[in-house]
């Protein structure tokens, strides 16, 4: 392909982008009217209603015996769980009303229904092989509460909940004399823990610090999704869990609750249509604040880019020299080894991916404290890894037999037919397919979020987490994964162009050869 | 032809005992020969006589199921031989195009060249450009296999198994795939390669290149050397049966009629199949489908009381293109030319002359003590 064909291809390709952008602000324009709905009073008046809970949480079941004849569709964020509610999608959400105070300006036309419909208790947790911690904690908390240390916090985090942007908050210097703890935190829910400016802040983590400062610890923490941390904690891959973790009889057979430190009362959340735009252009601008100024939010994109930067090219690079080696010796010595390969292939055919990142993760690497990056980058190397050798394989079918037949009969080795004449045909057809096997890796690696690294796409649902808004992040990930697929693309085309035998020129072709010497 | 070689005899190649077997099949039984320097030797037999199964095997593409190959001393069939040095000595030339597609033609002749006898690049152009220059494709030594053409891509073919310097050459029908437009280009080169004194092993189907080429011709049939000897002996004076009819191109069909309702149309459909794939004109065809219809269905057997026992026999030599239609039966001689039907005789006589012949010993061996030839009247 030429440099003119490529630069119009893109072009083209940049066309067909603006257009989508153009019909999706479209589409968001005629969104924004919503006739009026019905009117909630008080939970009885929820009956026969569709509501929003929180899969397997305390509100789930609280609700569920609260409202009757009620539907209910299960969430795992409160973002989405919002939206659904101004658009109507669902009649009301369940939570623990910190869940919306903090956001009242944001939401004015959602209100909390003055009942509550329970209480729910909230504690750190512990793995199995961290009693000794538990008790330490519960020791602790016990002496806060009684002076007074407690109530001072919960002024502090719980009584202005709007001003969650200007709290003070610096981490305490930790000496680690008694060693490292590993916490695993959700910090999506403001103010229990969250992000300002890139670091997890809120009542919990202060918690944690004083108690590591009287117990002479240390501690690393891993932001992951809720679901991640309590998978963490119940495997023992890490100590402590933090995330405002309700008490539930189901949770608690998994992981060991400490002591309570708070209650909050749950309560249903209704959109009884009080307007809340301020006309478009107003909202996007807030919107776009919101996601990457508030709070340098742009710094964790970026970082999440990198994240994923860094596991798909470390996959794609190991992954590739690994399926060569494995292809040159299924090619050689077939037989047992590529029945094991068949096999692997048929796995990475049939099993979710996500199910596979979890499985090696959680048992494979269960009881290792490896890193989530390290564990993605050895799994999505080995899954490469055998997807270039059936490439490999599929393109080496398309070379004639003949031309293997006349290179052994010329006096080349097996090896040397592979590496000077098959694969050297084969790459016009290997090529193409690579490239979908790269792309296809690229986008795979969006689901690394569910073993608690936080890449690309995970750092834009924590953005969608704090700021309850879903546009801007949402775009920005999709944007960056597409523009990461052209330039993928553009380079194999590159490539391709490189390695076609036909575009040397002569000099190159007789380098080093004196055509004008007298032939022997 | 270079005949010189009498005196030196220098044992280039020697097969013995050389068997290949297939399961049950053996296309190659027990086969021993020798080639000298500067043999030029044509391997000519019916297809499916192993004939690619022996070159194979003589550079172990195909390994030897029992048997001994020497090359000059060294014997390559023992275990542990280095098959890319035996390679190395044994230039071999396909049947179909094998040029590499992504090497220009120089570098097709270079690169093995370099790779594997480890010649600088510029001794290797040489060599190259000296066999290129042979077979007349300097011209196009920067031209990729795609923009050849077929005769163009077997010179090529050709002249990189040369550049190798191997001790022979083998070819596996180096023109069977080419357009009949250019057989006779590559012809012209396989010809001048004996004049060079190429030691070689030529397959082939072309009796025209077999004869003009060699030196030697080894006629293969049922997996062995059924005869052997020069050009002259093996395509003018064959001294054996098999040899005879597959020089003279002789194609032979026989009919055995053992019932009175046998099946009479599909007899004339192989007659006519056999017709045309002698190239036959129509109206012979035809009326050679006549003359089985009236001789055997309405003559001879309402003559015939019990069990029939007929033969009807066609051969056909594509070199001198005649035509023999025999028939052949057992019991009391039967009134040909003297039937009640004289339709049928009049019909018969119209297309042919009938000769009354002695049936040979091998068929009255097989009970037939009648025989009689039909000879087609010249306006046919
Ligand atoms: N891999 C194989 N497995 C089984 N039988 C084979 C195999 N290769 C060849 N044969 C058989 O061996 C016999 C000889 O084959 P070969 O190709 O050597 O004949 P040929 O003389 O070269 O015929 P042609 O003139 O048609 O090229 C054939 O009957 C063929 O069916
Ligand atoms: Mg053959």
């Amino acid at each position: 392909m030429t440099k003119k064909k490529l630069k119009k291809y893109i072009f083209i390709e940049l066309l067909f982008t603006l257009i989508f952008i153009g019909i999706f602000l479209c589409l968001l324009v005629f969104n924004q009217n919503n006739e009026k709905g019905q009117k909630f009073k008080n939970p009885a008046s929820l009956k026969g209603g569709t509501i929003a809970t929180w899969s397997g949480s305390l509100s789930n079941q609280i609700a569920s015996k609260s409202i009757e004849e009620a539907h209910f569709a299960f969430y795992t964020n409160p973002v989405d769980m919002f939206q659904d509610l101004r658009t109507r999608k669902v009649d009301a959400c369940i939570l623990p009303s910190y869940r919306i105070k903090a956001l009242k300006n944001d939401y004015p036309d959602l209100s909390i229904l003055d009942q509550s419909l329970g209480m729910s208790q909230t504690s750190f947790i512990f793995s199995d092989k961290s009693n000794e911690l538990r008790k330490q904690f519960n020791e602790f908390l016990e002496a806060k509460k009684a002076d007074g240390t407690m109530e001072m916090l919960e002024e502090k985090w719980f009584s202005n909940p709007s001003n969650y942007a200007n709290i003070p908050y610096d981490k305490a210097q930790l000496s680690g004399e008694n060693g490292t703890i590993d916490v695993a935190i959700a910090a999506d829910a403001i103010p229990y823990e969250y992000i300002r400016d890139g670091q997890i802040i809120g009542y919990e983590p202060e918690f944690l610090d004083l108690f590591c400062q009287e117990y002479g610890y240390n501690y690393k923490m891993q932001n992951m999704q809720f679901d991640a941390m309590l998978m963490g904690i119940s495997t023992s891959k890490y100590d402590i869990g933090l995330s405002n973790v309700e008490y539930t009889e189901e949770r608690a057979q998994k992981v060991n609750y400490g002591s309570f430190m708070r209650e909050e009362p749950i309560v249903a959340i209704v959109n009884n249509g009080n307007p809340y735009s301020k006309g478009l252009i107003e909202d996007l601008k807030l919107s776009f604040s919101k996601t990457f100024i508030v709070g340098s939010r742009w710094k964790g994109l970026i970082h999440g880019l990198l994240i994923t930067l860094l596991i798909s090219g470390s996959s794609i690079i190991f992954g590739s020299i690994q399926g060569y080696f494995f292809f040159l010796w299924t090619k050689n010595y077939p037989g047992i080894f590529k029945r094991i390969i068949i096999f692997f292939s048929n796995i990475f055919l049939g099993l979710p991916i996500v199910v596979f990142i979890m499985i090696t993760y959680y048992i494979l690497f269960g009881k290792s404290r490896l890193s989530g990056v390290f564990i993605s980058i050895i799994a999505f190397t080995f899954m490469f890894s055998i997807y270039v050798h059936d490439c490999l394989h599929a393109s080496i079918k398309t070379v004639p037999p003949e031309q293997r037949e006349a290179a052994l009969a010329l006096g080349y080795t097996e090896g040397q037919t592979l590496v000077h004449i098959l694969i050297p045909q084969a790459l016009d057809s290997f090529l193409p397919s690579y490239k979908n096997e790269i792309i296809s890796l690229l986008k795979s690696t969006s689901i690394v979020g569910y073993i608690a690294v936080n890449d690309l796409t995970r750092q834009g649902d924590l953005i969608r987490a704090t700021t309850y808004d879903a546009f801007f992040p949402l775009i920005t990930v999709a944007l960056v994964y597409l523009l990461l697929t052209w330039i993928i693309i553009y380079f194999i085309k590159l490539l391709l162009s490189y390695v076609n035998p036909k575009r040397r020129k002569p000099s190159q072709i007789l380098k080093g050869i004196d055509t004008n010497s007298d032939p022997l | 032809m270079n005949n010189t070689h009498e005196s030196t005899k220098e044992i280039v190649l020697k097969v013995s005992n050389l068997t290949k077997a297939y399961g049950e099949v053996k296309p190659i039984n027990q086969m021993s020969f020798e080639v000298y320097k500067n043999d030029a030797i044509a391997i000519i037999g019916p297809s499916g006589t192993g004939k690619s199964t022996l070159l194979r095997m003589i550079n172990m593409l195909n390994t030897p199921t029992s048997g001994q190959i020497f090359l000059g001393d060294e014997e390559v069939t023992k275990e542990g031989y280095p098959l890319n040095k035996l390679r190395l000595k044994v230039g071999m030339v396909f049947q179909s195009y094998t040029l590499f597609s992504h090497m220009t033609v120089i570098e097709n002749c270079m690169d093995a060249q370099i790779k594997l006898l480890k010649r600088s690049r510029q001794e290797a152009y040489a060599r190259a450009y000296d066999e290129l220059n042979k077979v007349h494709m300097t011209d196009h030594i920067l031209k990729y296999p795609d923009q050849l053409s077929g005769g163009q891509k077997q010179r090529v073919a050709i002249a990189r198994a040369l550049a190798m310097d191997p001790e022979i050459l083998l070819l596996d029908e180096p023109t069977s795939a080419l357009d009949p437009t250019m057989v006779s280009e590559v012809e012209t080169v396989i010809k001048s390669l004996s004049k060079r004194g190429i030691t070689m092993l030529i397959v082939t189907h072309e009796m025209r290149l077999a004869r003009a080429a060699s030196n030697r011709v080894f006629f293969l049939t049922g997996g062995s050397i059924y005869e052997e000897g020069s050009p002259e002996k093996i395509f003018d004076n064959p001294e054996r049966e098999a040899t005879k009819n597959f020089v003279k191109r002789i194609k032979k069909k026989e009919w055995l009629i053992k019932n009175k309702d046998f099946d009479f149309l599909t007899s004339i459909s192989e007659i006519d199949s056999f017709c045309r794939d002698a190239d036959i004109s129509i109206k012979t065809n035809k009326a050679i489908q006549s003359i089985f219809e009236e001789t055997v269905t309405q003559i001879m057997l309402p003559q015939i009381k019990g069990q029939p026992l007929i033969k009807f026999t066609l051969e056909y030599s594509g070199q001198s293109q005649l035509l023999r239609l025999m028939i052949e039966y057992a019991g009391p001689k039967l009134r040909i030319t003297d039937t009640d039907n004289e339709m049928a005789k009049n019909l018969l006589l119209y297309y042919s002359d009938i000769i009354e012949v002695e049936p040979t010993s091998d068929d009255l061996n097989d009970g037939f003590n009648n025989a009689f030839e039909l000879k087609l009247k010249k306006s046919l």
